[in-house]
This record gives structure tokens, sequence and C-alpha cells, in this order.
């Protein structure tokens, strides 16, 4: 029965003695385990312990002998210095900031009227969101960059905002979800009390989304950080560097300096692994309600 | 104000910037694409010729095409791999486990991290002279392999990266499913004398198919628009076209070659892959 519950994924209440398959059972389970884990971790740790190493030490230790001091940041100094990463670090927080504010207020408020109201065009948007749920925007970043090259704004902050701030069909179903269980009643009680539909949107129903735009908020942001597509190709302007680019730049710089570019590397990675340490429950739930919605 | 009027004013302006956004990036885009693929365009002088259906002529003529779209299918069936791997991995957290939490957390873990870096980082676990893996192979009177310098590994290697990034992504999705199934179908087949692979092959497998279907086509749909690792690791697909990709040869074709026509063609012909793909399963998951 314990192999049972391993293949169904179910526990099982445990009557009869702990046998011998079992045990086996349960230990291939933790090797498994084990083997995935160390998968995942040891790239990184390749990249820390690089990260810690003189310039000498590198070209003289192996790749997995521990650096001589975990406190030598010399590295991580230079490579944030002559990486730019202040540049970049602001540059990503105005296109992450500005994105998300867009991707949130749009994506409430296009849910609250696609779940509260009947109107007309339901259906044709309806329709559209559905169509852009299949086709894919990467596929059209060829007629989309002779667009913004004909408004003129290719090379300029609003470029990678106008593409971040559409609001993707995900977004929208988060909050639909999230609305499905806010009660009608309350917009009708507010409705007696001669509250306007603007004021029940601002004062009910968007304080009562902040669980799905916390979500939202997550998902949103790390995605834009991450986005390599639209930075590399209309933010290509040296002054527009976002952490992102800058470490493309940066290895174009210095190709040989692999200690130096393992400092890089870890810097762009911070962020968004110390908000996964801290924000775990959002965002598991927001990718599985995104997807298992699909 | 009554609430009829209230309700016009407030769709009309809480929808008119989203609906506008849509068009502009998406369904004008989609029509410009189309439109462009009939021409000979070449992004930079202002007039153009329409040259009928040559362009996607030049597409099924091109060898770096098919050599793309083959990459495109290794990426695919590294795709595959993924999901076998990862719904055993979901099988085993859900069961009664210790420290399940920091398991599933340290395998999603590269989901989350910077493309950029996860990229450079693999340059380097890759490299042929300083990188771990063939310090190992080195260590061990191996060969050392050229990951990113042979042209028949080239592409196996990148879509390794890809599935080192998107493993946690998959199990995840999976787990929550297997999560999802109500205890009391394990609990009365087990009555009737069911075993654990009947267990699985008539109850679990039947209750996560839909997510299995989605799965699937989310490493189909993903596949065919491999990018990014080939787009910094080998430096926009190479060695030569060794690694190139679908996505890759179009934005080489637009921005390195100035043939927006032709990148505008294959973007179509791309475009229609991946709907065909998504119609099919629509249509799988309707059919359940």
């Amino acid at each position: 029965m314990k192999i049972a519950a391993a293949l169904t994924g179910q526990s099982f209440s445990g009557r009869g003695s702990y046998t011998a398959k079992q045990f086996y059972f349960n230990l291939l389970k933790y090797l498994l385990l084990v083997l995935g884990v160390l998968i995942v971790i040891l790239p990184l740790l390749v990249v820390i312990f690089t990260s810690f190493k003189s310039d000498v030490e590198y070209t003289q230790t192996s790749v997995f002998q521990l650096p001589a001091s975990f406190l030598n940041f010399e590295n991580y100094y230079k490579a944030f210095t002559q990486g730019e990463f202040i540049l970049a670090f602001g540059n990503s927080f105005i296109i992450v900031l500005f994105g998300v504010i867009g991707n949130v207020a749009f994506g409430s408020m296009t849910a609250f009227c696609l779940h509260r109201f009947d109107f007309k065009l339901k259906k044709v948007i309806n329709g559209i969101y559905y169509l852009s749920a299949i086709v894919p925007t990467m596929c059209l970043q060829v007629s989309i960059y002779s667009l913004l090259k004909s408004l003129g704004v290719i090379n300029t902050y609003l470029a990678p905002l106008l593409l971040y701030a559409t609001t993707d069909i995900v977004m929208i179903w988060i909050y639909m979800q999230f609305l499905d269980k806010i009660p009608k009643s309350l917009d009708e009680s507010a409705m007696i009390d001669g509250a306007s539909y603007f004021k029940i949107f601002r004062s009910i129903i968007f304080p009562l989304l902040t669980p799905a735009t916390a979500t939202i908020v997550i998902l949103k942001a790390i995605t834009i950080y991450n986005d390599l597509f639209t930075q590399v190709l209309y933010m290509s302007r040296q002054e527009l560097r976002t952490v992102t680019t800058a470490l493309i730049i940066f290895q174009g710089d210095r190709i040989n300096a692999q200690n130096l570019m393992s400092a890089g590397i870890i810097w762009v990675m911070l962020p968004t692994v110390i908000l996964f340490l801290v924000l775990q429950k959002y965002i598991f739930s927001g990718i599985t309600v995104g997807a298992v919605k699909e | 104000m009554n609430y009829k009027t209230q309700k016009q004013i407030l769709l009309t302006t809480f929808l008119f910037i989203p609906l506008l956004m849509l068009f502009t990036f998406l369904i004008y885009p989609t029509l410009k694409l189309v439109m462009m693929s009939f021409t000979n365009w070449d992004g930079v002088m202002p007039d153009f010729r329409w040259v009928g259906w040559s362009n996607y002529q030049a597409v099924f003529e091109t060898p770096e095409v098919w050599l793309s779209l083959k990459n495109n299918g290794i990426y695919f069936i590294n795709g595959l791999v993924q999901n076998g791997l990862a719904l055993m991995f979901a099988v085993i957290l859900a069961s009664k486990l210790r420290g399940r939490n920091l398991f599933k957390a340290t395998l999603f873990l590269p989901y989350i991290i910077n493309s950029a870096a996860i990229a450079f980082m693999f340059n380097y676990i890759f490299d042929f002279e300083r990188g771990p893996i063939n310090f190992i192979l080195v260590a061990l009177h191996l060969e050392p392999i050229r990951f990113l310098s042979d042209a028949n590994i080239v592409t196996f290697s990148l879509a390794g990266v890809s599935l080192w990034r998107y493993f946690g992504f998959t199990m995840v999705i999976y787990l929550a499913a297997l999560q999802s199934i109500p205890n009391e179908l394990y609990e009365s087949a087990k009555v009737d004398g069911a075993n654990a692979w009947k267990l699985f092959r008539h109850i679990t497998l039947p209750s996560i198919h839909r997510i299995i279907e989605l799965n699937l086509f989310l490493t189909l749909s993903g596949s065919l628009r491999a990018f990014e690792e080939a787009w910094v690791m080998t430096n926009k697909g190479g060695p030569g076209y060794a690694s190139s990709t679908f996505m890759t040869y179009i934005m080489r074709s637009a921005f390195d070659f100035n043939n927006y026509a032709f990148a505008a063609a294959l973007s179509v012909v791309l475009l229609i892959m991946v709907v065909i793909a998504t119609i099919i399963q629509r249509k799988l998951v309707l059919r359940s």
C-alpha cells in the first residue's frame, strides 16, 4: 500500500508492518529527489564559488574547489560598477513598475466589466482575448517592430512599457476567478445606498481583489524583470540597459574573466530569488491558476 | 445619474484603453504581418512591390528553415522527456514525504531566474576548457565534449538548459492537479481490491488527463517558440546555423539581413503551426 500511496500521490492509512519493499521504495524516492535537487543546485554553486575567487585563484584552482574566502567581494564590486548596474537596476525597476501598474489597472478594470456586466460587445471582446491566448506575440515581433519604429518609440522607455502594459489574458483569468468569489449582493447593497459603479469598483471590489493583485504583481514583476526578448530588441541603447541586457553588454566587454562574470550573474539572479523565497505562496498559486485555466 | 447611463460610461472608460492596446499590438500587427509577407519590403525603404507567394516559396526552399525546424523538433522531444520526468517527480512529491516543500521550492527555483543569467551560467557550465562538466569527464579519463561548438551536439545542450529551466514549472502544475484528486476515489477503489498500478492507470491518469494535454500543448508551442538560449548562448544560433531555431532565424532575417518580407512569411508559417497545435489541443479537451 505504501507503493500505491507513492504511485497515486495519496496517503494511505499505514496498517501492517514496514516491509523491506517499502523501505527500498522510499529510499528510491529520496534518491531521485536528491538527484534532482543536485542538478538544480550544482550549476548555481559553481557560479557562486567562482564569483568569490580572485583572478589568480580562478586560474589556479579547479571549478569545484571552494574559494579561499567567501568574504572576497571584489568581483561583486567590480561587476556592479563596470557593468553599470545602478543604471541597469534603475531601468529594470522603471519598466517593472509601470508594466505592473498597467497590468493591474487594465486587468482589474477589464475583468470587472466582463464579469459583472452584460453588453453587446462582450462576445466580441471575449473572442479577441481568446485569440490573444492563441496568437503568441513573439510571432508578431517583426510587424510590431515596424509599428513601434513608425511611432518613433524604439530605444525609449515607451516601447517596452506599451508592450508590457498590454494586459495578457492570464491576468484577466486570475481576476475573474477572484471575482467569482465576491458575491454580487455586495454590489447590490452598495447600489441601494446609492453608490456609483465607479465607487463600487474603487472602494469595494478592488480592495477585495487584493490577493489576486498581489499574485499578479509578483508574477508580472518576475516575468518583466526576466524578459530578454523585448529588452534586447527595443532597448539596445546604452543608457537604456536593463539588468538583463547589462549582462550581455558586460560579457561582450570582458569575455575571459569568468569570476567577474559569475559575480554579475549572481547580481542579476538575486532580486527574483529573494522575492521567490519570501513570496512562494503567491507565486505557486498564481502559476497554477493561470495554467490550469488555460 | 441612473445606472444604465453609468454602465455605458463605465464600460467605455474602463475598456477603451485595454481594447485600444489589444487592437494596436495584437490585431493590427497580425494583419500587417500577413500583408507584409506578400511584398518584397526590406524594412528600410518606404516603397515595396507585391510579390504573391514567392516569400512562402522561399521559406520552403531555404535549407536553414528546415534545419531550424528540425532543431525546434529537438526542443519538442526534449520537452516530452521533461513532461515524463515532471510527472514522475510530481507523483513522488504528492505522496507523504519529509521536506516536501523544500524539494518542491528547490526544483521550481530555476523557473524564476533571469534568462540572461541562466544563459551565461550555462555558458560557463558548458565551457570546453574550464567548465565543470568537462572537468568531471577529464577526471574520469573521458573525452571532453564541445557542448556549444560541435554542430551535432549544440542544440541538445541548449535544449538541456531549457529542461533545467522549465522542469519545475511543469512539475508544479502536475502536482497541483494530483493534489486536487479527491481521496475518496482511491479509498473506494482500494475496497474493490485495486493494486497500485491499477489505481494509477484508472484513477490518477484519467483525473489529470486534461492537465497532461495542457502541459503537452505548452511544450509544443513553447518548443516552436524556442529562442532565448540560442540567441544568447550560441550567438544567434551558431556555429553557422547549427543551433538556429525558427524564432532566431526570423529575427536574423529581419534585423541582420533586412529581409523583412521573408521574415514576415516565416512568422506567418510559425503562427499557423502554433494555431494548429492550439486547435488540436482544444479539440482534444472538448472530446473528453
